[in-house]
């Protein structure tokens, strides 16, 4: 392998790393902000570093620390199985963070010559390892909830099996489906497809393609990743916890973080498949690598138009009230957070200036279309992250029997019809 | 014989209903209006951010921690009679009764403390006083403490506390 | 003693021909308010409260002073007499001072009960307006007088007049400055003073001991017998256990019984508690090391394995179960049981009333099982042990032991027993009547039944 290919594989590695890991702690920011903002109230706000607080981020860190301090012990009652007690934890933290590996963030770089994928696993198969990975998160829930000796633990465990299993077969019939419509297992060549246009004017996103696919998909998403309206695996044991109960510590803080990976993991899928993954709506990788000088024009008019209303939105939002008696520093963070943005506009605008003057075939062309191909990727997840949340605060739990339900009787069956429909429909078109 | 037969109308069987899609639409309306709402004027949103500010709405009535009232003379109004004791449902005030020396009143707590850790502030011992010598309107809401020892009040400390509202002496025992 | 027939309230009685009616009242439950009327004082017929109507008389009449005959009928609850004894309550309370947060007769005060009872109307008196008097004036013995509370019922009087003899109180002055008052240079001086404490019906006479002590609602009563005398007079000893403190006995009050003591108690038995509660043997001692249980017993084994003249000494005021186990233990181990009873003879403190020559509860009990009270030996005693007995020093023994329930025991091995409010059994009194005391203190010391029976599972 070339130099070339090392650096770019590595370079996907640690982008795919820090997509998944450093959202941890953002996503359980986000959870608790716009859950209490959901709920008119304020999520964590206090937690400070010197003043800056970035909204309570802070706190998620803060969190961390405390988990890894804290007392590490196991119950008594098993005694054989405590090798495999702190596996299990770990088992469904590394099968979600594996099932991760496979999305692309941007489309092919084509650097000297060679095209080389922005995949963390630049494989070709990306959508059967996502399926294959994914479903061995549960085997992590199940070891838990049997070794934690406790009964509650082991209903919890059985819920999630049996959740899993009854939601893993309609996830597969929608993939298919929409396998038949891409004709590939590849994502990147599926993100090329949904740059098309769809009756002459909309872009050809899977949603708009195969929407029924799309539903059935974003029910079976949050359904295995055991979020509400489904997550009798953690709620309905309500304070026991369910298969969580007798883990302390970093075995816990596993558990918790491969939840948000396998949502993260979860989102990215979604988009890629039916949103549109990196690419923006209407234009493929090829219009933006002709249009480059377009594309360097609209980032710098863009850019400075969004970060001002940005400065305009904190300055109102990151104040207190007058009735307070201090304000924690927050003048003097937003004052700092002003500087930094505005100065790192400036730069950006320096750089677009430059680049201007290159042409579309350069390695800075490359480079910039990638960087906003990850930039929007990441847009897009974050919009998705927060759709998760939001459903999570707006709809009750179902009931475990209406979750089978839905998932054997009604799921099952239209995907299946929706199967049928789609080989249909492409043997007509074709 | 008539039998009224009344038919009950069962909800959820519509197809709207039944597809649920229109309910989570609903749903997501409602939510994302609040959180549209709160993230545009976080100051809007109506929480109290103690200890930067403190709560406005201690009024007479509210029921903070207790204090011993003293006559127009200054001194203890309390007779001992263990009304409060005996009404207090957690058993928590102590009493021990002397006689008086200085010609007031008869009896007169020798100690008097309440055991504040136990205490549910339902104000049962203020109903019962008959000499309005013990009431909760010191509107102080928070007592913090290092050892458990501080949270058990005597009766120099009850009799310190200043009412925060008027009406500073007993009414009952002039 | 014929029968009668008599009808209260439409319900028909029998009674005893020229008995009181008021008896009959009391003895069918039948409320009716009384101040001056008392069981063994009679009626006074002062405080017109025990108003009944009775059929064919033109006005209601006082119970206390009426016999009954055959074929009475009697209405108790009928608005005229709900409407007469509100009325009179409204005169007894006209001056009475709204004492009833300091008073100790709250809760036990017959105002207090009549007034819920059958009052229960406004007042029409500004408190600036009643009289006044003294209080709290010291009558001697312990007795605190209040004048203003006073309903001038005499039964104070009377008791003093008529039973003690002593003539200590009467009423002075008249009208609504009557009160009651002390012979003057007299103190209220007689051994049977502070049951005036209990006859009065409100808080007028107070016990000095009992003064601000504790709420009457708090304590429970547990009846039991005086282990002052052999008269063994019985009493209800009152008692409570305080949040996070120790169960305590506040005082003791007289037990009706017509047999025995009647109605109240000699002042010596009354003031008893306090030795009760005051210097105890707590812990088990072993020449002033404090050992457990188990160890004692094997201590108390090994001495009895190694002695050969074994003498037994038995206190006069433990209980008949006690005395039995010790008689069977010292029959099994062989030793020679001895109570010596010259250290109970007070012939001063002795009277014909209540008390009697002997200061112990169940001399009756060892003279039952036979026991020596004199003991003269010229062998040397091994050892001696001691159920609880005051002349324990006169003796001298190679080896000792005690069952004691107060310090100061000067054997070698100690060991601690309860008083007879802490655990139950029976006392036999002079007149030989088996009269039963209830345990009234919770402690968690070992009686001498359970001593023995443990010490024969060890000794086996």
């Amino acid at each position: 392998m070339s130099t070339l290919a090392i650096v770019v594989t590595l370079g996907s590695i640690v982008l795919a790393a820090l997509l998944a890991l450093l959202m941890i702690p953002v996503l359980v920011w986000l959870e608790r902000r716009v859950a209490g903002l959901i709920q008119d109230r304020l999520g964590p706000n206090r937690t400070n570093v010197g003043g800056f607080r970035l909204g309570g981020v802070v706190q998620s860190f803060a969190d961390v620390v405390k988990l890894v301090f804290k007392e590490e012990y196991y119950p008594s009652h098993i005694k054989s199985g405590k090798l495999l007690f702190t596996l299990a934890p770990t088992i469904m933290f590394v099968s979600a963070l594996l099932a991760f590996m496979t999305i692309p963030f941007a489309d092919n770089v084509n650097i000297a010559g060679e095209s080389f994928r922005v995949q963390a696993l630049p494989v070709d198969y990306g959508v059967l390892w996502f399926m294959a990975i994914s479903s061995i998160g549960v085997i992590g829930i199940l070891f838990g909830g049997w070794l934690s000796h406790n009964k509650y633990s082991l209903l919890g465990a059985q819920r999630a099996g049996s959740q899993l299993l009854g939601f893993e077969l309609p996830l597969g019939l929608s993939v298919i489906a929409m396998v038949i419509t891409y004709e590939s297992v590849d994502f990147n060549v599926m993100v090329d497809y949904q740059s098309g246009v769809l009756f002459g004017f909309l872009p050809a996103w899977g949603v708009l393609i195969q929407p029924l696919a799309a539903l059935i998909f974003i029910i079976t998403m949050f359904a295995e990743t055991n979020r509400a309206p489904f997550n009798v695996v953690e709620g309905e044991s309500e304070i026991i916890a369910g298969h969580m109960t007798e883990f302390s510590a970093m075995k816990f803080a596993m558990y918790f973080m491969g939840e948000y990976i396998a949502m993260n993991t979860a989102s990215a899928v979604i988009i890629t498949m039916f949103f549109g993954g990196y690419q923006l709506p209407w234009l493929s990788t090829q219009d933006l690598f002709s249009n480059f000088s377009s594309v360097v024009v609209a980032i710098m008019v863009v850019m400075p138009i969004v970060i001002f209303f940005l400065i305009k939105w904190m300055k109102k939002n990151n104040s207190v009230r007058a009735t307070l008696s201090s304000d924690g520093g927050r003048a003097f963070e937003t004052k700092v957070l002003t500087i930094v943005l505005i100065s790192m506009t400036a730069l950006i605008e320096l750089i677009c200036l430059y680049l201007f003057t290159q042409s579309s075939d350069s390695l800075s062309a490359t480079i910039t279309i990638t960087l906003l191909q990850i930039a929007i990727f990441v847009f897009k997840l974050m919009v998705f992250n927060i759709f998760f949340i939001i459903v999570r605060w707006t709809l009750p739990r179902f009931r475990y029997d209406q979750i089978q339900t839905l998932g054997w009787n009604y799921l099952l069956p239209l995907s299946l019809a929706n199967i049928i429909i789609t080989a249909i429909v492409v043997v007509g078109v074709n | 014989m008539n039998k009224k037969i009344k038919t009950i109308q069962r909800h959820g069987k519509t197809f709207k209903d039944r597809i649920y899609i229109p309910a989570i639409i609903e749903g997501l309306k409602t939510t994302i209006k609040h959180l549209a709402h709160n993230v545009s004027d976080i100051n809007s949103v109506d929480v109290l951010e103690y200890p930067e500010e403190q709560p406005t709405d201690i009024t007479e009535r509210y029921r903070g921690l207790h204090r011993l009232t003293h006559r127009e003379d200054g001194t203890i109004s309390c007779v001992a009679c263990f009304m409060c004791a005996t009404a207090c449902p957690s058993a928590c005030i102590f009493i021990e009764a002397t006689q008086r020396e200085d010609g007031v009143d008869e009896k007169m707590p020798q100690k008097f403390s309440i055991d504040t850790l136990e205490c549910i502030f339902c104000g049962y011992c203020v109903e019962a006083c008959p000499c309005d010598a013990i009431r909760m309107d010191t509107g102080i809401f928070s007592l913090i403490g290092r050892e458990r020892e501080d949270f058990l009040l005597d009766k120099e400390k009850l009799l310190s506390f200043k009412g925060a509202f008027a009406q500073e002496d007993s009414i009952a025992r002039k | 003693m014929s029968l009668v027939t008599v009808n209260i309230d439409d319900k028909s009685y029998e009674a005893k021909e020229n008995s009181l009616l008021i008896d009959l009242l009391i003895l069918h439950d039948i409320k009716v308010p009384y101040f001056c009327y008392h069981e063994s004082l009679g009626a006074d017929g002062n405080c017109r409260m025990c108003m009944v109507e009775i059929e064919g008389k033109k006005r209601p009449q006082i119970a206390c002073d009426t016999f009954v005959s055959d074929g009475m009928s009697i209405q108790t609850a009928s608005e005229k007499i709900s409407s007469v004894r509100k009325r009179i309550l409204e005169l007894e309370l006209i001056n009475h001072p709204v004492d009833c947060p300091i008073c100790d007769q709250a809760g036990e005060c017959k105002l207090q009960d009549y007034y819920m009872d059958f009052g229960l109307y406004d007042s029409n008196i500004d408190m600036k307006e009643k009289v006044h008097n003294k209080k709290h004036i010291a009558l001697g013995s312990s007795v605190i007088l209040d004048r203003e509370r006073c309903v001038l019922c005499t039964r104070c009087v009377r008791f003093t007049s008529n039973i003690t003899k002593s003539g200590e109180l009467g009423v002075i002055n008249r009208g609504d400055k009557a009160c009651i008052s002390t012979v003057p240079g007299m103190k209220l001086d007689n051994p049977y003073a502070m049951n005036v404490v209990d006859l009065c019906p409100v808080g007028a006479l107070t016990s000095k001991e009992f003064r601000f002590a504790q709420r009457v609602w708090f304590l429970k009563s547990t009846p039991s017998i005086c282990h002052g005398c052999s008269t063994g007079c019985n009493i209800f000893i009152d008692h409570n256990q305080e949040k996070y403190k120790e169960d305590k006995i506040y005082r003791i009050r007289p037990r009706k019984n017509r047999e025995v003591n009647g109605d109240f108690i000699c002042d010596y038995g009354r003031l008893s508690y306090k030795n009760l509660q005051e210097n105890r043997q707590q812990e088990l001692l072993n020449k002033s090391n404090v050992i457990s249980y188990e160890d004692a017993l094997l201590e108390l084994n090994s001495k009895i394995s190694g002695s050969k003249n074994i003498v037994i000494l038995v206190d006069a005021n433990l209980y008949n179960e006690d005395i039995a186990a010790i008689s069977n233990f010292s029959q099994k181990i062989g030793a020679k049981l001895v109570c010596p009873t010259e250290c109970y003879f007070d012939d001063s403190f002795g009277d014909d009333w209540l008390k009697s020559d002997y200061k112990c509860a169940n001399l009756q009990a060892i003279k039952n099982y036979k026991i020596d009270s004199l003991f003269s030996s010229d062998q040397q005693i091994d050892l001696l042990i001691n159920f609880n007995h005051p002349s324990f020093s006169k003796f001298s023994s190679k080896q000792s032991v005690e069952f004691s329930t107060h310090k100061g025991s000067s054997a070698e091995l100690v060991l601690a027993i309860p008083a007879y409010s802490e655990y139950s059994g029976t006392t036999i009194n002079d007149a030989n009547i088996e009269q039963y005391s209830q345990k009234a203190i919770t402690t968690d010391v070992a009686t001498i039944s359970e001593y023995l029976s443990d010490l024969s599972k060890v000794a086996l």
